[in-house]
């Protein structure tokens, strides 16, 4: 891809990270800590779209973006670390080839919100860990239904951005 | 999708399925401030506990075998939204970097086999 449009789209899936950030932050949950988590959405089409490079980009913007707009320093801890494993996670799910985008989207939920309790862990201490099963259970629905969306628009725009 | 998405979604699940069969009612009910314990209470006696830290203000209720959060002063009161009962139920206000847990009986740091 040339690198100006890599730049531009990588810029246009940042700036929808931060939109869905926001209305993320509008939908109601069941529990602290479970979220739709829709900005995935934009990471992962980054991930199948621009490469790997880009999509670190696009997930460091959205958190930082995300974070500073909605959010809180605290916020901005969790999100970084829940952001970092679930990258990595889903990079290395999408190298194993054996995942269609729907599981490299659900390995990236789960992930997401280990990383987050990881996070916890160091701020709040060993009560985290009972906390383990809600948000490995949302991060499972989750991860499935942002994949579920991630999959029709890659499926739909490969003509219009092309492949990595 | 494909076969190993399914097979990790199985996965996934069968776990969570084999730790909700392990929990167990609870005991006891440890406060945690900062990641230190402020308080443990038996869960059967009612209670309230007013935890005030440079973080915040946070009232914890016990009543009748339920605890939940009264007030808090952190902006979300996420943690307001809900009650436990069970053992390994937490409710965690991260602003005020208050945990409730409640315990069962037997401690984690007990060992299955003493040598």
């Amino acid at each position: 891809m040339i690198k100006n449009k890599k730049i531009a789209l990588a810029s246009l899936f940042a700036t929808l990270a931060v939109i869905l950030g926001g209305i993320d932050n509008l939908i109601p949950t069941p529990a602290p800590g479970v979220r739709l988590g829709l900005g995935n959405i934009t990471v992962l089409l980054a991930i199948y779209f621009l490469g790997y490079k880009s999509a670190v980009i696009v997930a460091l913007l959205k958190v930082f973006l995300c974070s500073t707009l909605f959010g809180s320093p605290t916020v901005f801890l969790y999100s970084l670390s829940g952001a970092a494993l679930s990258l990595l996670a889903m990079l290395a799910a999408k190298k194993m080839r054996c995942f269609s985008v729907v599981g490299v989207s659900l390995v990236g939920g789960i992930f997401h919100n280990l990383g987050q309790l990881m996070c916890a862990y160091f701020l709040v201490g060993k009560g985290a860990i009972y906390y383990v099963p809600v948000l490995c259970a949302s991060g499972c629905i989750a991860g499935v239904l942002t994949g579920i969306v991630a999959g029709i628009i890659i499926k739909r725009g490969r003509g219009l951005f092309g492949e990595e | 999708m494909k076969k190993a998405d399914f097979i990790v979604l199985g996965f996934v699940v069968g776990l969570l399925l084999v730790w909700g069969a392990f929990t167990s009612g609870g005991e006891k009910v440890s406060i945690y401030v900062d990641g230190e314990v402020y308080k443990t209470l038996s869960l059967k006696e009612n209670a309230k506990v007013k935890i005030e830290t440079e973080y915040g203000k946070t009232t914890v209720v016990i009543d009748d075998g339920r605890v939940y959060i009264k007030e808090t002063s952190c902006p979300n009161k996420l943690c307001q939204k809900g009650e436990i009962s069970k053992a390994g139920q937490s409710i965690v206000c991260l602003p005020n970097r208050v945990s409730v847990l409640v315990e069962g009986k037997t401690k984690e740091t007990e060992a299955d086999v003493l040598l």
